[in-house]
């Protein structure tokens, strides 16, 4: 037989681009029409979220159950069953945050018909939050490291600024907002990878508004302390307790919603509020002290 | 830390990938100078002359798997629209190692000829969201021994 099979170019079946070239341009077309989208959703969100009455951010955070865990069970008087020592301390405690709470309120009031209630937890976790409704919930493992009242009070101060600010709300109402948008995106994809692309996106690109919202109500507690205290000596310890602990996850901090810590530090230092009265620290009382 | 894995998912999916894309292309283009005399033919039926020939059953079979940066491209891909060139060179590679193996199951038959070749493909994990799919290539045909 006289056949013959000849070799033919085989490069025609073959994309002519380098892989990571098309890969890049590609990247930079979907992302930056994501990172796009998400930024005029969130400042869309974050300027008609102010209209939300606080009566329905309150009942949002009793519909979500936000609360469940965090209130503590109360022994009343008329239920016979005696609270124990530990749980007498607790409401000690709680009382005290309340008041600390309620005086640095004082201050700078805050606009009708909003409220703070702040909660104690009795567990180590070093940390303290703010949630809807103006629910301060504070964890004892970052009270009872902390030296003075000063600087507990910068954690008061800064979650009540949240509230004032209305960052609960005003976070969640991007957080859905934004979250719907990646959903119609990544909903249409076959793509799971593709999915986690898009959602990595979304993450960094509303990291800057999560930390614009801290120094926001940094600035403003430092102030409360300012006129609270007459000066801000102390606030800086809430930091260095924070650094202390997140030290080993440095990276963590590059995630973290938070401004970096030592940001932080420097503007307290730079917050320039002293008028020369007298300048001590105020000690917690007894009741935190013997933890 | 969930960055982390994603972000080592695509670098080894790459990276792993495209070397193994480069030896496979080298690999395929070595063993088809070598099997250029096992002639191939779609024609359903050989001429009249070589009709009463010994035949035989030849075929070659080739499943490859679609990588974690290959599978990202393609859903970027599908987005904007396009040709899917991580995809291309995929299918490319396992056509033609199918059609290798199927010449190399004649050679070792003894058969010079293969007629009524035809090519089937078939996909696992069909699209499913969260699988990596893998294209499948089947070539068979008939094989004439001399």
């Amino acid at each position: 037989m006289e056949y013959e099979n000849p070799q033919v170019p085989d490069e025609v079946n073959l994309p002519k681009s380098h892989p990571l070239a098309d890969f890049s341009w590609m990247l930079l077309a979907v992302g930056g029409a994501t990172v796009g989208v998400i930024l005029i959703l969130a400042l869309l969100a974050d300027s008609l979220v102010g209209y939300i009455p606080f009566k329905l951010e309150q009942r949002l955070a009793t519909t979500f159950g936000l609360l469940e865990d965090h209130i503590p069970e109360h022994h009343g008087a008329g239920t016979g069953t005696p609270a124990n020592a530990g749980d007498n301390a607790n409401q000690e405690i709680q009382i005290y945050l309340q008041s600390l709470a309620d005086t640095l309120i004082k201050q700078d009031p805050l606009p009708e018909g909003m409220s703070i209630t702040v909660h104690y937890r009795d567990d180590g976790i070093v940390n303290a939050f703010t949630t809807l409704g103006g629910h301060i919930i504070i964890h004892r493992g970052l009270v009872t490291r902390l030296e003075s009242e000063n600087a507990l009070a910068m954690v008061m101060a800064h979650e009540i600024e949240h509230i004032r600010g209305r960052h609960p709300i005003r976070a969640t109402g991007r957080g859905l907002i934004i979250t719907l948008a990646l959903f119609s995106i990544t909903g249409y994809s076959d793509s799971s990878v593709l999915d986690s692309l898009v959602n990595y996106i979304g993450f960094f690109s509303t990291l800057s508004f999560s930390r614009e919202h801290e120094l926001q109500a940094d600035k403003a507690a430092l102030q409360l302390l300012q006129h609270h205290y007459g000066h801000v000596l102390g606030a800086d310890q809430l930091f260095e307790v924070l650094k202390a602990e997140g030290d080993s996850e440095a990276f963590n901090t590059f995630l973290s919603t938070h401004p970096l810590h030592d940001v932080r530090i420097d503007a307290i230092k730079h917050f320039n509020g002293s008028d020369g009265t007298s300048r001590e620290l105020v000690p917690l009382p007894r009741a935190l002290g013997t933890h | 830390m969930d960055l982390i894995i994603f972000l080592s998912l695509v670098v080894v999916g790459y990276v792993a990938g495209s070397i193994a894309e480069k030896r496979h292309f080298a690999s395929i283009r070595k063993r088809e100078a070598e099997l250029k005399n096992v002639l191939t033919f779609s024609a359903r039926m050989p001429p009249p002359r070589d009709m009463n020939r010994d035949s035989v059953f030849v075929q070659g079979n080739v499943v490859i798997s679609v990588d974690y940066f290959k599978r990202l491209s393609a859903g970027l891909r599908s987005l904007l629209g396009g040709r899917v060139g991580a995809y291309e060179s995929l299918v490319d590679r396992a056509r033609r190692e199918a059609v290798l193996r199927m010449k190399q199951s004649a050679q070792d038959q003894g058969a010079t000829h293969i007629f009524n070749v035809k090519l089937e493909t078939s996909s696992i994990a069909k699209g499913n969201r969260g699988q990596i799919g893998s294209v499948e290539i089947f070539a068979y045909g008939t094989g004439l021994i001399p």
